[in-house]
């Protein structure tokens, strides 16, 4: 590889270095004084305690345990592949959290959604600091 | 047309590597692009919670300033000023740092800013109640420059990273890729050109060897 495309390489790589280490559970979280967690980069992110009991309300009744294990922050995937702007929320319980905070209409469970630029933004608004962007390179 | 890369082989091999490179340099763009896309949506969103944030402490510190200056009227500027001096109060702040996409911004909370008439600890029966009102809309007024202070920080350093990231999306689109395009199309064509000299060459070879071989027969 020469030099440019390793540039260009660490570049991409560096794009996802704001992404925690270690995602923790909401149940640590909410346990912490100042819930934080450690980005790869070494810096470290605060979760508000607000947006977390907004989420714990969300999810707590209809979880049960399940709840407990929900890892933060919830990552919204940015993939080119789905269009500009568009961006891929997985797992089920994460999928519900984004539905009822852009109050959408939940006809079953869907493993994965794809939402747009109005969505997203409505989400960060939402939960600014429980919420973080990934860079994908692709779908898979 | 775009320049070339200086000092570069026109050969297959050489063809090969600036396919891998161009494909990478198309994803980096479409990552940084969709980077600064949602960059500018931070950011705008940032610059509408500065603005809210500006007016509601104005709002609020108008509304301290008159109820102080009514009560300086009520009960002259010397009494004020003494329960002022039995009122000090130390603004405690939580700082920390929320990381948007590699941008460090500060998350400041403001603790217990917002005290009860009892914790004020000035007496009630020679105190007006505009005192209280003053007091009051004070300490909500300090609760939103706080938060005017952290959205502020905020914006500065989105904008810092739109810039370059911006700039990192320009210089891809308009100089690394077409330089790679142009580059490739170039060995492309010079590839093309000696394929064509060299099918002249063994055509004119191979005439050459008939005209030997008939020279000889004849």
């Amino acid at each position: 590889m020469d030099s440019d495309s390793r540039v260009l390489a660490r570049m991409m790589r560096s794009l996802n270095d704001h992404l925690p280490g270690e995602r923790k559970t909401l149940k640590e979280l909410l346990g912490e004084d100042k819930p934080r967690v450690v980005c790869r980069d070494g810096s470290t992110h605060r979760i508000r305690k607000e947006e977390l009991e907004t989420i714990e309300r969300i999810i707590g009744r209809r979880w049960g345990e399940e709840a407990e294990r929900l890892r933060l922050p919830l990552l919204i995937e940015m993939v080119p592949d789905y269009g500009r702007s568009a961006a891929r929320i997985r797992g089920r319980i994460y999928c519900e959290i984004v539905q009822t905070i852009l109050h959408e209409e939940k006809k079953k469970a869907i493993d994965e959604m794809i939402i747009f630029r109005p969505d997203v933004r409505r989400l960060r608004r939402a939960l600014p600091s429980a919420t973080q962007y990934a860079f994908m390179t692709s779908t898979s | 047309m775009a320049d070339i890369i200086e000092g570069i082989s026109p050969t297959r091999m050489e063809l090969l590597k600036l396919g891998r490179r161009i494909v990478l340099a198309e994803k980096g763009y479409k990552l940084l692009k969709e980077k600064r896309d949602a960059l500018v949506s931070e950011f705008l969103d940032v610059v509408q919670r500065v603005h809210d944030s500006r007016a509601r402490a104005s709002e609020k510190l108008a509304m301290a300033f008159k109820d102080l200056l009514t009560a300086q009227a009520v009960m002259g500027s010397d009494a004020v000023w003494q329960v002022s001096q039995v009122t000090g109060q130390d603004i405690r702040i939580d700082i920390d740092t929320m990381n948007i996409m590699g941008v460090k911004v500060p998350m400041i909370t403001p603790q217990d800013v917002k005290r009860s008439m009892i914790d004020r600890g000035y007496g009630f029966a020679d105190t007006s109640t505009m005192v209280d009102d003053a007091a009051r809309n004070f300490e909500e007024a300090i609760e939103d420059v706080i938060k005017l202070a952290e959205v502020q920080q905020s914006v500065e350093n989105l904008a810092n990273e739109v810039i370059k990231t911006k700039r990192r999306v320009n210089a891809l689109e308009y100089i690394v890729i077409p330089r790679l395009t142009a580059t490739a199309t170039h060995i492309r064509m010079r590839l093309a050109e000696m394929e064509r000299e060299n099918f002249t060459r063994l055509k004119k070879i191979k005439a050459a060897i008939e005209a030997g071989k008939k020279a000889e027969t004849a």
